[in-house]
């Protein structure tokens, strides 16, 4: 029995492996896949004995990624599910931190050769649900509407069926993309399509603006993302599974002072209030 | 689907080819006609290959648009399918078990034949896959089939339906977790320790029935309720077995907070069951309960005289606290801190053999048991967790003897039953994000018997996917 013990305890601690060499992985959100780019460039420039690896796949795929354990921050577009967040506690003994690291408005993309200027959440809703389905119904062309959207492992789909849909499920017209630039990039070529995605990406394409109804129609610019008026605003985050420290904490430390911040307004975002 | 680029070129081309030949020929008067004609002749023929090139492109782009839009739809469709699960090899050393208890007897104590001395053996102790079927947010279907080393086995087979207006509640209809304290909920793949407390295994063992429950929240409040059979899905040995009375029902269910670092809550149980018309040994039949390697007179069985009892009804009520407390400990790790405090009554109480008087076995009378656990968990780092558990159960607070529990040795009365605390320790290591491994040491103690050589050492490794 001993000797048993001794022998199995002996092959375990033979394959318990120590910490690896001082890499950060950073995976998930498409939406902020650049950005997250943009900052491991330039922090490790400055950091040269640390290697920050970054991967996209969408801010759900980040997300189990930090659940099995094989990513240290997950970035996601949009907010972690209270399921999510029991398997981070179910396997760690912790929930999850959760750090805003930017800000951005959800920009409805069309034609720049569409003549709609602006739409409300309850007509975004009505297209994308498939029960408008002509752009003459909101003040376009007599045209049938071409429908582009994320996939489901996406934060912004999320964030979209969440905010604008109320829950509800898109038209089964949709035609889902991997990634804003491919949204971006097929909404360009076809002037009766529309399509969503982070504000950063919006080449070659134009933003309506938005109105909830109520007030004005606005573009997703700096002003009114910063100050929530405008109506699909949201927060960028990195979940971690535990307080960061070590070299998690330095980058993230330094995604947050105003070098960081300031790499956020190139890419295209908003910053959060700088360190 | 977007057509291709050259796709769009040659069309371009072709639009715009009539319409250069025209242009061309614009200025051109009657007289120049036939040359005119004559010159449209030449590149018609050119026209005529690009044409039907350009046609044969095009419909090659509407055939794998088509095909593209079959292979969307039914990768949307299997998309929805979510397939998980697990499986536990393990290899198992026990110190001594002719003396020890079994641990795989759902914790009543019988002990297998085995001879004196250790035994040890590898078993797949579970090997689950978990389909899942979500075709929208209002339900979901799930099926958990389980192969282990006692054969295939239903573990789930459930159906949520999700409330539309306020998304707080959840109706579950088939064969599920009861919901009762934390543990019987939570997963084998990610339990700290190879098995749950022993009042989980004997009083609610196999985990799961069937019924219907209701699941809700509001706010940081959690609740649930459930109407179940009462008799589980296992096939208990020993005095812990019922049979459905289907005359009535089990009522379950637990209330409570989950703050998200603090989950505590009480639990409660209420069954009413039969007694099996057959559950004494029978006459002659012989067992060495005190584990000397001889029979006493006290060990062959009277036979028994249950005509009276047969299909009498009883009843079987628990009630209980859980908690479980989590905290990240910087630089560290995850640190947690669970437990349950659990009493039971059960309307029988009857040793399986030692009743010297006949006709003693018609005695019937309430059983009160008790049952506790404290566990701690510490992660050192992301891929190390060291996990410590104190387990404590009495299936008889009142035992027929009731000095047994203070004896220390075993008398000729039959002191069958009686408290068992057991230390568990468990080292838990991360391999990678789907592998496990868990080495564990586990001594119970059962103050009633001579031998105390109980150690059960266990590796497992597990790969969750």
């Amino acid at each position: 029995m001993k000797q048993t013990l001794l022998l199995a305890l002996g092959a375990v601690a033979l394959l318990a492996g120590t910490a690896g060499a001082d890499t950060v992985t950073v995976k998930g959100s498409d939406t902020m896949v650049i950005l997250n780019q943009r900052w491991a460039e330039a922090f490790m420039a400055k950091n040269a004995g640390t290697t920050i690896q970054v991967t996209g796949g969408g801010s759900g795929t980040g997300i189990s990624a930090l659940i099995n354990g094989t990513t240290d921050i997950a970035a996601s577009s949009r907010d972690i599910k209270e399921s999510e967040q029991e398997k981070v506690r179910d396997r760690f003994n912790a929930l999850p931190q959760e750090i805003p690291v930017a800000k951005d408005g959800v920009a409805i993309y069309i034609n720049e050769a569409n003549p709609v200027k602006a739409l409300t959440v309850e007509q975004i809703k009505g297209i994308y649900t498939g029960k408008i389905d002509n752009w003459k119904a909101v003040g376009g062309n007599d045209e049938k509407i071409i429908l582009y959207g994320r996939e489901n492992n996406s934060g912004t789909y999320v964030f979209v069926k969440e905010h604008v849909l109320g829950g509800k499920d898109f038209s089964p017209r949709t035609q889902t993309l991997p990634g804003t630039g491919a949204v971006v990039n097929a909404v360009s070529k076809d002037k009766r399509s529309i399509g969503y995605g982070g504000g950063a990406y919006a080449k070659g394409v134009k933003e309506v603006a938005i109105s909830d109804g109520k007030g004005e129609a606005l573009l997703p610019t700096e002003a009114n993302v910063g100050s929530g008026k405008y109506a699909l605003s949201r927060d960028l985050y990195f979940y971690l599974r535990a307080t960061p420290t070590g070299s998690i904490k330095k980058f993230i430390d330094w995604v947050l002072s105003k070098e960081g911040q300031a790499i956020v307004t190139k890419v295209g975002y908003y910053p959060i209030a700088a360190k | 689907m977007r057509k291709s680029p050259l796709f769009t070129a040659l069309t371009l081309l072709l639009a715009a080819a009539p319409a250069w030949a025209q242009d061309t020929a614009a200025p051109v008067t009657e007289a120049a006609a036939p040359a005119t004609e004559a010159v449209a002749e030449a590149p018609a023929e050119g026209e005529e290959d690009l044409a039907g090139k350009i046609t044969t492109v095009s419909e090659r782009a509407d055939g794998l648009d088509e095909r593209v839009a079959t292979l969307e739809t039914d990768v949307k469709g299997l998309k929805k399918l979510k397939i998980s699960g697990y499986a536990q090899g393990r290899f198992e050393a026990r110190q001594n078990a002719f003396n020890g208890i079994d641990d795989r007897k759902e914790g009543d104590f019988k002990t297998g034949s085995g001879k004196p001395g250790g035994a040890d053996a590898f078993y797949i102790r579970r090997a689950r896959v978990k389909f899942a079927f979500q075709a929208n947010d209002w339900s979901q279907f799930v099926l958990q089939p389980d192969w282990s080393r006692s054969g295939v086995s239903l573990k789930d087979a459930y159906v949520d339906l999700n409330e539309k207006w306020t998304g707080t509640q959840v109706l579950r209809f088939g064969q599920f977790n009861i919901p009762y304290g934390y543990e019987i909920e939570q997963s084998s793949s990610v339990r700290e320790v190879p098995e749950r407390s022993r009042w989980e295994r004997t009083v609610f063992a196999g985990e799961r029935d069937r019924g219907a429950a209701l699941y809700g929240k509001v706010s940081v409040l959690r609740y649930a309720l459930g109407v179940m059979n009462g008799t589980g899905t296992e096939d208990r040995d020993g005095n812990f077995r019922g049979v459905d009375n289907n005359f009535a029902k089990q009522f379950v269910g637990r209330a409570g907070v989950d703050t998200g670092w603090l989950v505590a809550g009480v639990s409660g149980s209420h069954n009413t069951k039969l007694i099996p018309a057959v559950k004494r040994a029978a006459a002659g039949s012989t067992s060495d309960v005190n584990y000397s390697g001889t029979l006493e007179p006290a060990e062959v069985n009277i036979a028994a005289d249950v005509a009276g009892n047969e299909n009498k009804q009883y009843n079987e009520r628990a009630a209980g606290v859980y908690l479980m407390y989590f905290r990240d400990v910087p630089y560290l790790g995850g640190f947690s801190l669970k437990g349950e405090y659990n009493r039971g009554w059960t309307g029988i109480f009857a040793s399986e053999t030692g009743e010297t008087k006949p006709g003693a076995l018609k005695h019937e009378r309430r059983a009160k048991m008790l049952g506790w656990h404290v566990l701690v968990s510490q992660f050192i780092g992301d891929r190390n967790q060291l996990a410590y558990r104190i387990d404590q159960f009495d299936p008889d607070l009142e035992s027929r003897d009731k000095e047994c529990h203070s004896k220390k040795h075993f008398d000729t009365e039959g002191c069958h039953f009686s408290r068992v605390t057991t230390h568990t320790v468990a080292w838990n290591f991360f391999w990678d994000g789907n592998v496990r491994l868990t080495t564990a040491l586990e001594s119970p103690r059962n103050t009633a018997w001579k031998d105390k050589k109980d150690l059960l050492f266990t590796e497992q490794v597990q790969y969750k996917f």
